[in-house]
């Protein structure tokens, strides 16, 4: 680990690199959302010919970088330069119009039109609506990029979605090719796929790179920069931490050693908290990377999941409150206050006394139309009504006490619940929630988009819910919130459980990242798992 | 994944060909023929040339309204005025035609059902609200409009020279509104499978915001959908005011929800992006059918309109079983 770190603080490269190969250049670029700084003097040059990775945490800003580059978004301030000349893109289409597109991690293409309709979606010689489209003509140039995407064998008439998602991903990656591009920016194009598409993406990137493009991998996997990345820029909360070719000497413990500032190995390593809690939720069969094992949730614990998009983490949340089928994790399988528990759906989970609150507060969460006590009492309306009758009189009276230990600041209960600051809506949230949970309470992000104050409250109402001896599952994304909040972490990568933190501090920090981003640094973690195991 | 690669046949560009039982492939057809055979052999002249052109002449209004109704459909949303923006255009055509002639009648007639069909795209497009709500609102617009030109009665002074070219003239033994339906169709075919409009159409039904990520503008195509949807409802006015040498403030005004039965008995998904014109053709020849058939055999109307609401239903339920195989 004796790699020298002078030159990688600044975003330049070493004097082999002549300028002329310089494609695309970012200076000092800063953005502003509300009250979220999201990048702050951000530089950055990419090269032609070359793979430059941007590695980062949730929200460090990586994504942002791609979508002000790509026309997306406008930076408030700094510039681009693009061969040498400084552009403004207005939006992505003019982006495109350069030769600079970017490929979403969300896909979009039209799932009946064929392969090759969606390939040439929006990029039609023609522009009349009347335009006759050429079957024949359009074949020959969709056979090209396929074949360059490693898909030559795939019929191209059929409908895409027959087809599975990995394959869709890289037919959405062809669509950016269609323009020609000199310059694409893949956001997280990996969160998706398994080892095998994994390495056929890879090997398209590397076609990509051997043809002369610039590409640009937004990921927060170590592995990716370390196997196919010429050149990886580290962020962190919204700056570019450092960045450095990826030479033969670089190992993931050195990045994660920039990527957070500690070397993962710093910090001593406890499985369990160190409060003892009584057994609530057994998961059997929970994959880890040292095997399937039992992993239990106890009574007055909060447990958080943390891992990134598509890790695993999220499939074991929807499993335990019903969105899916428990049949669909087999072998895993759930036993609740020691019976067997396999909700049919949100409401049987509910009945059991699983309470959830859904990530999104405004698709998933709020009644916009409806007001504060309706909101509220969604969950409680069984205890104040009659026959399918509600008493009006006992349901005030129950949101006004509920209103009251959630510390809310409201005018009045019949008040439009959109009234409200978010902060407030997302208490509103909590408390319905857990007014109805009566043994396991599984929150997604909870405090997301709210105020310090607001946060510091809910965190609060948590733990004095967890403390009358509900479990509380707690998956956010928010690393600092995940740590301070809970007695227990666990740590998801590639669908399985990579670590256990017990009573987590600010040490483990380094350790958890290190879980999360990439499988090499995982040595340390199955240790732990190992010698608490046995 | 599929590995075959051989050229694909040209009719499944966009229907669903994976299903084996699929509706409009298999049920249908057979439903017609054995319905068909029933139907011959307990009233033998079902099979004579004369009904068949009846079947035939019987079919026109609804396909003509159906075809809008599926480019509205496959685009994700549908058209509820189509048949009060017909009577519209139907009432507004003829007082030109009687003053200035049979062709400046149709002008009016087409050029009437297109403008009104644009001005609810426009609003379904720029408001970015929903074709139900502004349709419907149109329904009622058309129909008033209707109403007040009209006065409230039917204008029965068509035209003779126009009765007889298009609502009674015949070619090669076909009466002259089959071939108009047969060219509408024709038409809209080519233009739904074979141009930029029709691919744009199908993207923005199966997923609006990857073909507006993709470039394509969804608000200009969704004012020539409903434009296309009101160019139909016009030829319709065309056919029905010759056919029945009269044009009614209030014409068929059951043809609308028909012709949203006929496209979604034939297996076009509501949801849009699926579905082609060989679906609408052969929903509109079992609805005709069905109550050609009653007819002959002297079914009463309530019990024909209970058989062809049973027929809808049972259909539409075959359909999602077949898709839920198709999705497991």
């Amino acid at each position: 680990m004796s790699v020298s770190m002078q030159k990688a603080t600044e975003p330049s490269f070493s004097p082999g690199d002549t300028s002329s190969q310089v494609l695309l250049e970012v200076r000092s670029i800063s953005k502003r959302f509300g009250a979220t700084q999201a990048l702050s003097q951000v530089s950055m040059v990419f090269l032609k010919g070359k793979i430059h990775c941007v590695l980062g945490e949730n929200g460090a800003g990586k994504s942002t970088v791609g979508k002000i580059i790509c026309g997306l978004h406008g930076a408030d301030l700094g510039e681009i330069i693009h061969d040498g000349s400084q552009v403004v893109f207005d939006n992505p289409r003019a982006a495109r119009a350069a030769g600079i597109v970017m490929v979403y991690q969300e896909l979009s293409l039209a799932p009946h039109l064929s392969v090759r309709a969606n390939l040439w979606l929006g990029s039609e010689p023609g522009r009349s609506p009347l335009c006759l489209v050429s079957r024949r003509k359009e074949r020959d140039k969709v056979a090209l990029i396929l074949e360059r995407l490693g898909l030559a064998h795939i019929d191209m008439e059929k409908e895409v979605r027959h087809f599975p998602v990995a394959v869709q991903q890289l037919v959405e990656i062809g669509k950016s090719l269609m323009s020609d591009p000199s310059l694409i920016i893949f956001d997280e194009p990996t969160a998706m796929l398994g080892a095998v598409e994994k390495e056929r993406f890879f090997a398209v990137l590397r076609t990509l790179r051997d043809n002369g493009l610039a590409t640009v991998l937004v990921t927060h996997h170590i592995d990716d920069v370390l196997t196919v990345g010429d050149h990886v820029t580290v962020m962190r909360d919204g700056r570019v931490a450092q960045s450095f070719p990826v030479t033969s000497d670089i190992d993931a413990d050195h990045i994660v050693k920039r990527l957070t500032g500690k070397s993962q190995k710093s910090g001593r390593r406890r499985e369990a908290s160190e409060r003892g809690f009584p057994r609530l939720l057994d998961i059997e069969r929970m994959p880890t990377f040292d095997g399937p094992r039992m992993l239990t949730v106890g009574r007055g614990e909060v447990l958080g999941l943390y891992g990134v998009v598509g890790c695993g983490s999220e499939t074991l949340v929807k499993a335990l409150v019903g969105l899916v089928p428990t049949a669909d994790m087999r072998p895993v399988t759930f036993q609740l206050d020691g019976l067997r528990y396999r909700p049919r759906d949100l409401a049987h989970a509910h009945r059991l006394g699983v309470s959830y609150l859904a990530a999104g507060r405004a698709s998933n969460g709020v009644l916009p139309g409806c007001s504060i006590s309706e909101n509220l009492m969604l969950t409680q309306l069984r205890s104040v009504s009659r026959l399918g009758f509600i008493n009006s009189g006992k349901e005030a009276r129950c949101a006004d006490e509920l209103l009251r230990e959630a510390q809310v600041k409201f005018s009045h209960s019949a008040d439009p619940i959109t009234s409200l600051s978010g902060g407030n809506q997302q208490k509103i949230l909590l408390v319905r929630a857990m007014a109805a949970a009566r043994r396991v309470l599984v929150l997604e992000e909870p405090t997301a988009g709210v105020d310090l104050e607001a946060k510091r409250h809910i965190h609060l109402r948590i733990r004095a819910i967890a403390a009358t001896g509900i479990g509380v599952v707690v998956m956010s994304s928010d690393l600092p919130e995940t740590i301070e909040l809970c007695d227990t972490v666990w740590t998801f990568s590639d669908g399985k459980v990579a670590g256990i933190y017990g009573s987590p501090t600010e040490e483990d920090k380094a350790a958890i990242v290190a879980d999360v981003v990439g499988s090499q640094c995982l040595d340390t973690s199955t240790q732990a798992i190992r010698e608490n195991h046995s | 994944m599929n590995t075959e690669t051989r050229p694909s046949s040209d009719a499944s560009m966009y229907a669903g060909r994976s299903a084996s039982l699929s509706l409009s492939d298999w049920i249908l057809p057979l439903f017609i023929v054995v319905t068909g055979l029933i139907a011959g052999i307990i009233q033998p002249q079902f099979f004579t040339g004369d009904n068949m052109l009846n079947l035939a002449r019987q079919a026109v209004p609804l396909l003509i309204l159906s075809l809008g109704q599926a480019v509205a459909i496959i685009r994700g949303g549908l058209d509820l005025s189509l048949a009060s923006v017909m009577s519209f255009a139907g009432v507004a055509g003829t007082m030109v035609m009687i003053d200035q002639g049979m062709v400046m009648g149709i002008m009016t007639m087409l050029i009437a059902s297109v403008l009104l069909g644009m001005v609810s795209g426009l609003i379904i497009a720029w408001f970015n609200t929903s074709p139900l709500v502004i349709t419907l609102g149109m329904l009622s617009v058309a129909k008033a409009l209707a109403l007040i030109l009209s006065g409230g009665v039917p204008l029965y002074d068509v035209p003779a020279d126009f009765v007889d070219l298009i609502g009674f003239g015949s070619l090669l033994g076909v009466p002259n509104t089959v071939w108009i339906a047969l060219l509408l169709t024709v038409l809209v075919t080519v233009l739904l499978r074979h141009t930029l409009f029709g691919r744009y159409v199908y993207a923005i039904g199966s997923n609006a915001s990857a073909a507006a990520k993709s470039g394509v503008n969804v608000r200009f195509y969704t004012v020539l959908v409903y434009m296309v949807s009101g160019f139909c409802a016009g030829v319709g006015a065309v056919v029905l005011t010759a056919w029945t040498s009269s044009a009614q403030p209030v014409a068929a005004p059951n043809l609308t929800l028909q012709s949203l039965a006929a496209v979604v008995l034939g297996g076009v998904a509501l949801t849009g992006g699926a579905g082609g014109i060989r679906q609408v053709f052969i929903g509109v020849l079992v609805l005709t059918l069905l109550s050609n058939v009653m007819n002959m055999i002297g079914v009463s109307a309530y019990y024909q309109t209970l058989a062809v609401g049973v027929v809808i239903i049972l259909a539409v339920i075959l359909d999602r079983f077949r898709r839920t195989d198709d999705h497991h």
